[in-house]
């Protein structure tokens, strides 16, 4: 045991050591769109394969905690804060009306507005706002969405539920949902054409209200509204927490343990889409990505068919190494539950694992364009020349240690989960191997991504 | 401490965290972020985008010559010291990019002569702004700058030119040589220049070696030169550096306003696709063992050219050598040609 305890320490320090000497840049094709230049680049293989060892040492060191009781008091600790009905009245109305008049903004100031990305409200707001800004709000502090939905807003007005929501449809809609709009992110230039985004959000509200009409409200913006998922995910890792009567502080990601996030394969996928949607709009911004890309399109295939088929690729590709993680892991431990209780009851360390990936990628996109968005607010028709934050080297680091804090959470998350689900501890030690060796591949992939200068996608 | 305190304390602590954010970090404007394509070759090349620009007017000067101000979003350019480029980014306080030309309305000769800016609000000055004499594929040789405004609303501008710096020949002798100035009222808008189009050139022809089209008969001209077949003279070929195109005529006498007898030497030295004269910079001729420097001149056949009055009929080829690039600051897809200038030699007549 102390050998273990020496070697995850060693490991840990060297880690660190590497770290603070390596500068890193954060990769989007977003971030590459709109402003941010990418500039530094240096780190490489070592750098990554420190990441993997990172989590491989945090495997080992939690393995050591099987107690449960010392377990369920790490990730029990919670503190329940009541909220009054009139609060909560004034809060949902003033957060509907903020929600509606950002969705107004967004289509108005993008159709009428000037036609620049870096100085159009509207395209601010969908990505330094949406994209960036309220998801990282999701998982820092708690989900901001229900409260503002704008969609939901308009659809609660309206009569509903003509059709009976098909249950096998699970999450999948919201699946081909968000890959539709992340190929579209890609394939068309919304962040510098306002008008075009302004349409696409139109369109995405006219799909939206048309489906919560015909299926339900509740079902459709729990099953099949990407955004609603999206942020519902990445909300339960946060240590706020909707309750019945206010909220609840928690310690992050422990809800995820509590394995009610996922009912269905449906839903892990979208969990796996989330991170393979961010290692792969990384991906094609970085130089090795837009290489792959033009060598096929100079063969003749159109780019938004490389894009769909990239795409797909990769979530297929994780999807399927999730799978098989399970599958693994379920030989391992030598136990009669099956691959699919396993796959969904082990998918909540994927979303803590998404949100660092998250961080890495937007927070800097974030905290650069934050001086933008709220100069340009005051003034949509009117702003020329807004300042943006010059990102500071060191910030590179950050990012680094968001992907490896969402990896080792995940690993401690999985460990809680297994000791949770097996009733022998050396079958839940065993069940786990699979799955760190699949989030160590993860961490080499991603760090190394994030290390890339950002270049435009083609 | 009562709940009013704590709020009030809390209030002034979240408005110091987000001065503080502002204050802690370095800022820039978000034009510093403009695309600039990637490996870019020493040579003419595409840009990553092309501005639309906006006009505030023409206005004849009391010696006939013409004169424009126009305006377009502020961005980035490179002033050149010797044969050094250094990049200028835009700042957070410009408020758009000026542009000033001078013509001659009879030829459309573009004339190379110094202005300087001076905003006045209510008949006072308030800034003043230098401006460069640059090149750039769509508007041609002009002058310019990123300038601050205090605010929108009505300004004079009033523009100020020296005498024109190179020597006057042709129909152009003797003229231009006061100093004259003009005013043009504004009425600065954000929303004027927010309204003008960013034309984004596909990613697949950025950097390649070729330019944009100059906007040519809708405003200032952009100060081309006459086709190589057009010059006046016998030829005495062309030559190419550091992607500048040389082009060598011989004139049986000088033109007008020209000091000296005999031939004459012109080298019409333009940038390639467009023609754009390149002014500014100092060319010498080496013959038969003698080495001349060519005058900067302007002409109403031959255009601005270098030239020099021989004293002896010219039998050999001449090599022209650059002793300057020109001096001229660019704009994205200049700023990487015209630097490093080897000599170019030229036919014998």
């Amino acid at each position: 045991m102390n050998r273990h305890v020496r070697r995850g320490v060693l490991s840990g320090a060297l880690a660190i050591a590497l770290l603070a000497s390596i500068d890193v840049v954060a990769a989007s094709n977003v971030s590459a769109g709109l402003g941010s230049r990418g500039e530094v680049s240096v780190p490489t293989w070592l750098y990554a394969i420190t990441g993997g060892g990172v989590i491989g040492a945090s495997g080992l060191m939690s393995m050591l905690v099987t107690d449960r009781e010392l377990l369920d008091a790490l990730h029990g600790k919670r503190a329940g804060f009541g909220i009054p009905t009139a609060a909560r009245r004034i809060g949902t109305l003033l957060g509907g009306a903020i929600g509606i008049l950002g969705l107004v903004t967004i289509v108005a100031v993008g159709l009428f507005g000037p036609q620049i990305g870096q100085v159009n409200l509207g395209v601010l707001l969908v990505f330094v706002g949406g994209r960036a800004g309220l998801t990282i709000v999701a998982y820092l502090f708690g989900n901001p969405w229900p409260m503002l939905d704008p969609w939901r807003r308009i659809a609660s007005l309206l009569p509903s539920g003509f059709r009976e929501y098909p249950d096998r449809a699970g999450t999948w809609p919201a699946v081909g949902a968000l890959l539709v709009l992340i190929w579209l992110e890609v394939v068309l230039p919304v962040t510098s054409d306002p008008a075009l985004l302004a349409t696409l959000v139109l369109g995405y509200t006219a799909f939206t209200l048309l489906g919560a009409i015909t299926f339900g409200e509740d079902v459709w913006f729990r099953r099949a509204d990407p955004l609603s998922v999206w942020y519902r995910y990445y909300g339960a890792v946060a240590p706020l927490q909707r309750t019945d009567d206010g909220v609840e502080l928690r310690p992050f990601g422990a809800r995820l343990r509590d394995g009610e996030v996922f009912d269905d394969r449906s839903g892990v996928a979208f969990a796996v889409l989330l991170v393979a949607e961010l290692t792969f709009s990384g991906a094609i911004a970085t130089r090795p990505g837009t290489r792959v890309v033009s060598s096929i399109t100079d063969l003749g295939v159109p780019s938004p068919i490389v894009y769909a088929v990239l795409l797909l690729t990769t979530f297929g590709l994780f999807f399927w190494a999730y799978l098989l993680a399970a599958q693994r892991s379920r030989l391992r431990a030598q136990t009669f539950l099956s691959t699919r209780y396993l796959g969904y009851r082990f998918a909540g360390p994927l979303l803590a694992i998404a949100a660092g990936y998250h961080f890495a990628h937007y927070g800097g996109f974030l905290l650069s364009l934050w001086p933008t968005l709220t100069t340009v607010a005051q003034a949509p028709f009117s702003t020329l020349n807004p300042s943006q934050i010059v990102l500071p080297s060191w910030f590179g680091h950050v990012e680094a240690v968001a992907i490896l804090l969402g990896h080792v959470l995940a690993v401690w998350l999985a460990h809680g989960t297994a000791i949770d689900t097996f009733p022998g501890r050396v079958q839940a030690i065993r069940s786990q191997y699979s799955f760190i060796l699949v989030m160590v591949c993860f961490t080499i992939a991603s760090l190394w991504i994030i290390s890339l200068p950002t270049v435009s996608p083609i | 401490m009562n709940r009013r305190s704590v709020l009030r304390g809390a209030g002034v602590g979240v408005g110091a965290v987000l001065a503080g954010c502002t204050d802690f970090f370095e800022t820039e404007s978000v034009w510093s972020g403009a695309p600039l394509v990637e490996d870019r070759p020493e040579a003419v090349y595409l840009p990553a985008s092309s501005e639309q620009m906006g006009t505030y007017g023409m206005q004849d000067l009391a010696d006939e010559a013409r004169c424009s101000l126009h305006y377009t979003y502020p961005h980035r350019f490179w002033t050149v010291t010797g044969s050094a480029p250094s990049r200028v980014e835009v700042s957070e306080d410009d408020s758009m990019h000026l542009m000033v030309s001078a013509w001659d309305p009879e030829t459309g000769v573009v004339l190379p002569r110094q202005p300087t800016g001076t905003l006045l609000e209510d008949g006072e000055p308030v800034e003043s702004y230098q401006l460069w004499s640059m090149l750039a594929q769509r508007m041609g040789f002009h002058f310019g700058n990123n300038v601050a405004l205090p605010g929108e609303g009505s300004y004079e501008v009033r523009i100020s030119f020296d005498p024109i710096a190179v020597r006057t020949a042709g129909t152009f002798e003797g003229r231009f040589q006061e100093p004259e100035s003009t005013t043009f009222s504004i009425d600065f808008q954000s929303s004027d220049v927010l309204d003008l189009n960013i034309d984004e050139i596909a990613e697949n022809r950025r950097g390649n070696r070729e330019a944009i089209e100059p906007m040519d008969g809708m405003g200032p001209p952009p100060g081309r030169v006459p086709l190589t077949e057009d010059l006046p003279g016998t030829s005495l070929g062309s030559g190419t550096s550091s992607d500048a195109v040389l082009v060598g005529r011989l004139l049986d006498s000088p033109p007008a306003g020209v000091e000296g007898e005999g031939q004459y030497l012109a080298v019409s030295m333009r940038t390639p696709y467009n023609r754009i004269a390149l002014a500014s910079s100092s060319l010498s001729a080496s013959f038969d063992g003698d080495t001349v420097d060519l005058v900067e001149t302007i002409d109403d056949q031959l255009g601005h050219h270098y030239g020099v009055a021989l004293e002896d009929a010219l039998d050999s080829a001449p090599t022209i050598e650059i002793g300057s690039p020109p001096q001229l600051s660019r704009h994205d897809g200049y700023e990487t040609a015209f630097f490093e200038m080897p000599s170019v030699e030229l036919q014998a007549p």
